[in-house]
């Protein structure tokens, strides 16, 4: 058996386990995806409360739909579904809040990049992420970040794969020129 | 047939067959443009790769307090809601049994049933179809 069917089966088999009332379990599933959902969160809104705040929210929404869950996914992508749509939901709102205060419609996630932290890639790709276009923002996250194929991209996202193909191509680009001005 | 840049993406996670290989080669050698959209994916797939942004400690405390809460929230709502009607409810009555004291002077079973009037026979009746 594959290593991803293994964990597949063991995740399927916590949440078996959590239905029949171990919440301590549920606990441990936290933990065990806790990275991935921050990885999503976070390259999504900055490492800001809000991440904090959707990335709960996941657990939160995951944790009610439980019964629903019927493992035709793995654990991880229904997870990485649910904080990818939170974390567009989270920009919608925050565009819609500046237009109604008169600020800067655009997404104001921009993170300003301390130069002297050039070296740290973290801070790096936080500050060139923050400056892409949501729709481009989450292709990239998902592709390259999490590492999906693009055709799982494609159905994360229920677009089309020519569109994620083409988000892709003009978002590496951007990406591309957003660094290298970054770290000049 | 798989669009070439389809390709381009799978070569990069090392998927393609013998042939694919083949027709994306034959791709990238007939376009600079292609080529250069190769370097800048692999380039990008290298520099997010090792990207690992995490949450402050404490994060399953967090969602499991949370959880807590909203639970507890779920249930006191009810159980406030259920307080609310009962204490509309028997509120109610009382006002009733106020009013028909002060209206009849008494508060005996036939009074309250409205039966006081009647005879024994029409009373019955009345409880019978109550």
């Amino acid at each position: 058996m594959r290593r991803e069917e293994v964990i597949h089966q063991k995740d399927h088999l916590l949440v078996q386990e959590v239905l029949a009332g171990n919440e301590k379990v549920f606990k441990e599933l936290v933990q065990k995806h806790e990275p991935m959902v921050a990885r999503v969160c976070i390259s999504m809104l900055g490492n800001s409360a809000d991440a904090d705040d959707v990335g709960q929210e996941t657990f939160i929404r995951f944790y009610r739909s439980l019964e629903q869950f019927k493992g035709e996914s793995s654990l991880a992508t229904y997870l990485t579904r649910i904080a990818i749509n939170l974390s567009l939901n989270e920009i919608k709102r925050r565009k819609n809040r500046s237009w109604l205060v008169f600020n800067n419609p655009i997404d104001n996630r921009s993170v300003p990049f301390d130069e002297s932290k050039k070296k740290d890639r973290n801070e790096l790709v936080d500050a060139a992420l923050s400056r892409l276009e949501p729709s481009f923002r989450s292709v990239v996250v998902l592709r390259y970040i999490q590492g999906y194929s693009t055709k799982e991209t494609a159905k994360i996202l229920k677009v089309p794969l020519g569109t994620v193909l083409s988000r892709l191509s003009r978002a590496q680009k951007k990406l591309k020129e957003i660094i290298t001005v970054l770290e000049k | 047939m798989e669009p070439i840049k389809e390709l381009l993406q799978q070569s990069i996670d090392g998927t393609l067959t013998p042939s694919e290989q083949e027709r994306l080669a034959q791709a990238l050698a007939a376009s600079a443009e292609l080529q250069e959209e190769e370097r800048i994916s692999k380039e990008m797939r290298h520099l997010l790769s090792s990207y690992s942004p995490a949450y402050k400690d404490g994060f399953s405390g967090r969602v499991m307090q949370r959880l807590k809460k909203e639970s507890v929230s779920l249930h006191f709502d009810f159980y406030r809601l259920f307080r609310q009607v009962a204490f509309s409810g028997v509120a109610a009555i009382i006002v009733l049994l106020f009013a028909i004291y002060f209206m009849d002077g008494s508060l005996d079973l036939d009074t309250i049933m409205g039966v006081k009037e009647y005879s024994a026979d029409e009373a019955l009746l009345t409880y019978l179809n109550f």
